[in-house]
């Protein structure tokens, strides 16, 4: 082995400096000839007969020299080099061809890159720490209210007490997410995600610090330390925020109405542990009770969850660490869930769980997208695989028209081998250059597909960046589509017949014309699947758009102003939500504002369950609702119809009133008026106290958490004390600019001290629930469009080059009396029989697909009668434009034209 | 295993031409192979580490390249020699009248 290696750096040598080596072995030989001659004429040789006796004796000069050149050299590796030239300039020649296919492939590997540095960054990437797949996360699962197995943190207190007794961690940390208040370079109020871990944790993670120190467990003391809170920025906050500006080290920062000491920066590849979000800050996870104003988060009565995550020790797994738990569980559960403050389900049926947290913690985005993504994995991958086809195609195409060149090299000594590698050649030289433009257009691509990915809740959107990993993907790619769609064009180029060459060039004949048809129907095949999913996709979401959705989605405008990190509670808290609402009201330009807990096409809402009371005596019927929790004047904003009764109105602060929607009004009372009968609930999880309350009105049914879902029965409570909630304001006006400039006005006037957050429309939110609907159906678009061009582009140049070799053929029988349409009939019917074969395969590839988008599908059925058939109208008109050029050609063929060239 | 043994026994760093005229000499002309397939051979002992090459004068002041046997290859020539006589004992038994 270490032989081999010696020998392979000999050569490597060898090969830098062969022109060195040649020169030497030159000399060489010739020192010996004259050697050699010397001795001869010492011998008594005449001077000429010396010199070619010494000739003669040493043998044939220049192949022996070129034996020792092949003894040390890379043979292969020169050839290669000559393959790579060679085809360099076959390629140059053929620009058109070239283009087609680099671009072709440029799309599907360029898809396919964008689309998998999602999943890899959301799924597959390793956090950025020594040794990831040691650390591991530890929730509690079980049931909740909506989940049969919901995950979540675990209890503070729980937490402490694990930490202490468990033996399979080198250590556990744990943090939690907050938000905090930063006012930007403007000096506006911003409201950001911080992440709080304990002191630990960076330890625990083993990340080092880009400048300055982590937090340490110094930092995370009750009431701050001596020296006053710190926060660790991260690299991309401290870059955009502070235009990474080194000084920024010890420094004091205000966060949230409290003054924090910069001490350090996060390395720039350390993201946070939530794929898909980036964290701007890092504090204390004790910095907490400032935020959120709890006095004590190690109080008996503290209701903090957090998230745990710990290093296993070296040799444990996984398996070993959850068995641990399994022992502390029941006490664990006992000691610190009480029962009343819990969904008893839960208690009885929670698991204390170990999970590798090698990708991080599970985060909202991961949870949303691991379907979409897959799937649109799966519809770009076969879009690549299209791409291949096509260019396979287009190959095969060539083989045909270089087979004399073939037949020469063939017929002058060159191996079959030395063929196929060849074509391999010039199809990796086509693939890397798709893969390369590929690679660049995900990479600028990557933003644009992100903006996919927002969530209609107002947090951050999806943030990934490509990295590393994918250019081994698109490299692979590369390769990969190499040997799908070169090998065979290089298996028939390596089949090359050098007795063609004896041959006349027009010969008729059959068999050989059929290189690449079986091209077609594939092709035509996937194009179908591919455009009827765009159809069906389409139609969907037009469906959805169009339906009526029980409010007027237009000229709404929403903003959450988070005033329940204000001081003000209870009524002192609502007062303030309604003045801001009578001044947004009176501001020009807004018709209508009010404020409401939900709102709605955010992909949430809150359930519980209700019973209906009638005259005295509860149904024993649970009958779960939606509920919602607006203010005054919601549903005139909302322009949502009140059908019965009246909306709610400013003293009306607690659930001792409702309004129902149609559907819960006729379902809780079928027949009776449902105004002025009273529901209750005793869902305690939802309502701690219980709830009993009377009908004052019904509205008509609106949807609630997404387009997609039908309006669910929807019970509304007025805005009210007992909940601190933090409500959403919804403004109607003609213009979201008019908007968001007299909600700047209103804030300025009333609570200065709020930030600014993002504002939206109802029908951006919307758009953005429907984000990854959006996206796959505009990809399908997109892709089907390209795949009936491809095939279109196929079958012209299948058909094209036939007709071009057919030429004599044709000219015999238009010559012999055959009808210019009976030839026109004789092309377009070799189209229609490759349409066919494609259609029947397309069926078969479109039952695949269907069972893959049909949970994307609204309103349409998979097999809608109209898709399908506009489909296959689309597909057969492409392919007989297609077709018909080179049919006509074929009818216009001049017959004593195509005779003069036999 | 030739080369090696000239090599070996002229016990100095030989050029090719050397190692063509030690050979005819020593097998008194029966080897007679062309002498230029000397060079592609020095080369494959080259590329093992079994020879290694050095430019140096020759005897009548020519630059000339000059091999000699590595302590590689003088393990391999012991090891061809030890071969070689297993054979040639092997063959010598067969031909022996019994």
């Amino acid at each position: 082995m270490v032989n081999q290696l010696i020998q392979l750096w000999r050569r490597l040598l060898f090969y830098l400096r062969r022109d060195r080596f040649d020169r030497e072995l030159e000399e060489e030989m010739k020192f010996h000839l004259e050697m050699k001659a010397g001795a001869n004429l010492t011998a008594g040789m005449s001077p000429e007969e010396a010199c070619y006796a010494s000739q003669r004796q040493f043998g044939n000069l220049t192949l022996l020299k070129e034996m020792s050149r092949e003894t040390w050299g890379f043979r292969s590796l020169e050839a290669l080099r000559q393959d790579f030239r060679y085809g360099l300039r076959i390629l140059r020649k053929r620009t058109v061809f070239c283009l087609t296919a680099v671009l072709t492939l440029a799309v599907g590997i360029g898809a396919n890159t964008a689309i998998f540095t999602l999943l890899h960054g959301l799924f597959l990437r390793g956090l950025p720490a020594p040794r990831p797949s040691e650390l591991a996360r530890i929730n509690l699962i079980g049931p909740l209210p909506g989940s049969e197995s919901a995950e979540t943190g675990i209890p503070w207190r729980m937490y402490q007490q694990l930490r202490l007794r468990q033996r399979s961690f080198t250590d556990l940390s744990a943090l939690t997410i907050g938000r905090v208040n930063i006012r930007d370079g403007e000096g506006v109020l911003r409201m950001y995600n911080a992440v709080l871990p304990t002191g630990n944790a960076f330890e625990v993670l083993g990340v080092k610090p880009h400048l300055g120190r982590l937090l340490t467990p110094a930092d995370d003391v009750r009431g701050g330390p001596s020296m006053g809170w710190t926060a660790v920025l991260s690299h991309g906050f401290w870059r955009e925020r502070f235009g990474g500006d080194p000084q920024i080290i010890g420094k004091q920062i205000e966060i949230s109405n409290s003054i924090v000491t910069v001490v350090g920066i996060t390395p720039p590849e350390f993201q946070g542990l939530f794929p898909g979000e980036r964290p701007k800050i890092y504090l204390p996870l004790r910095f907490l009770t400032i935020l959120s104003g709890k006095a004590d988060l190690d109080s008996p009565t503290s209701l903090f969850f957090c998230r745990p995550i710990g290093r296993l020790k070296p040799g444990i797994s996984l398996a070993q660490a959850n068995a641990e738990m399994a022992v502390y569980q029941p006490e664990l559960i006992r000691d610190f869930i009480s029962p009343d403050q819990f969904y008893p389900p839960f208690i009885e049926k929670a698991r204390l769980t170990v999970n590798s947290a090698r990708n991080g913690l599970g985060s909202f985005w991961g949870r949303q997208s691991l379907q979409p993504l897959l799937l649109m994995q799966g519809l770009v991958a076969v879009v690549l695989l299209l791409c291949c086809v096509n260019v396979g195609g287009l190959m095969m195409s060539t083989v045909y028209a270089r087979r004399h060149e073939f037949a020469v090299r063939m017929a002058m000594g060159a191996g079959r081998w030395r063929l196929i590698r060849q074509y391999l050649t010039e199809s990796f030289v086509i693939a890397a250059a798709g893969a390369l433009l590929g690679a660049a257009a995900a990479w600028y691509g990557n933003n644009l597909l992100l903006t996919f990915f927002i969530d209609p809740n107002g947090q951050e959107g999806l943030q990934i960046t490509p990295d590393g990993t994918v250019y081994w993907v698109t490299s692979l790619c590369a390769v990969l589509t190499t040997l799908l769609f070169g090998a065979a064009p290089a298996w028939h180029a390596g089949r090359s017949d050098p007795g063609i060459l004896l041959k006349s060039r027009t010969a008729p004949g059959g068999r050989r014309r059929t290189a690449g048809r079986a091209f077609i129907p594939i092709q035509v095949a996937l194009s179908m699947a591919l455009v009827a999913s765009a159809g069906l996709l389409s139609r969907s979401l037009i469906r959805i758009r169009s339906e009526q959705v029980g409010f007027d989605i237009g000229h709404i405008t929403i903003t959450c102003p988070q005033f329940h990190n204000l001081p003000q509670k209870g009524d002192a808290l609502l007062d303030l939500y309604q003045r801001m609402v009578d001044r947004l009201e009176q501001s020009p330009g807004i018709q209508s504002a009010a404020a409401t807990w939900y709102t709605p096409m955010t992909n949430s809402m809150a359930t519980a369950t209700f019973q209906a009371m009638t005259g005295g005596a509860t149904s024993p019927e649970d009958s779960r609702l939606a509920w919602n929790e607006v203010g005054p004047g919601y549903f005139r904003t909302m322009q949502t119809g009140i059908l019965a009764g009246r909306e709610f109105e400013r003293n009306e602060r607690d659930r001792s009133v409702c309004v129902l929607n149609k559907s819960a009004a006729s379902h809780l009372f079928p027949r009776q008026e449902a105004v002025g009968q009273y529901v209750r609930s005793n869902d305690t999880q939802q309502f701690p106290k219980g709830a009993t309350c009377r009908v004052i009105g019904v509205a008509q049914d609106a949807k609630y958490a997404s387009a997609r879902q039908q309006a669910p029965r929807t019970i509304y409570f007025p805005l009210n004390r007992e909940f601190g909630g933090n409500f959403v304001f919804l403004m109607r006006s003609d213009s979201e600019a008019t908007a968001i400039a007299a909600y700047r006005r209103a804030l300025a006037e009333i609570a200065p001290m709020t930030p600014l957050l993002r504002f939206a429309t109802l029908e951006q939110q919307m758009d953005d629930s429907l984000g990854a609907q959006r996206l796959i159906t505009l990809m399908s678009q997109l892709f089907g469009g390209l795949a009936l061009f491809l095939s279109a582009l196929g079958l012209y140049g299948l058909l094209s080059s036939s007709v071009a070799q057919r030429t004599g053929e044709i000219g015999v029988r238009i010559a012999l009396g055959v009808l210019r349409g009976a030839v026109l009939r004789m092309i377009l019917y070799e189209a229609l029989l490759l349409l066919a074969a494609g259609i029947l395969l397309g069926s078969i590839a479109l039952l695949l697909t269907v069972r893959l988008i049909q949970g994307m599908l609204y309103g349409v059925s998979p097999f809608d009668p109209t898709t399908l058939i506009a489909t296959a109208g689309l597909l057969g008109s492409v392919i007989l434009v297609a077709a018909i050029i080179p049919a006509l050609r074929a009818a216009s063929v001049d017959p004593m034209w195509a005779l003069r060239m036999e | 295993m030739l080369i090696l043994k000239s090599l070996d026994r002229i016990a100095e760093p030989t050029h090719g031409y050397g190692i063509a005229l030690y050979l005819k000499q020593i097998s008194r002309d029966v080897l007679q192979v062309e002498e230029g397939s000397l060079y592609p051979a020095l080369q494959r002992l080259a590329l093992k580490g079994w020879v290694k090459a050095e430019w140096g004068q020759s005897e009548n002041n020519r630059r000339a390249r000059f091999y000699k046997l590595t302590p590689a290859g003088r393990k391999r020539l012991r090891q061809e020699v030890a071969d070689f006589e297993r054979v040639l004992e092997a063959i010598m038994r067969v031909m022996q009248p019994s």
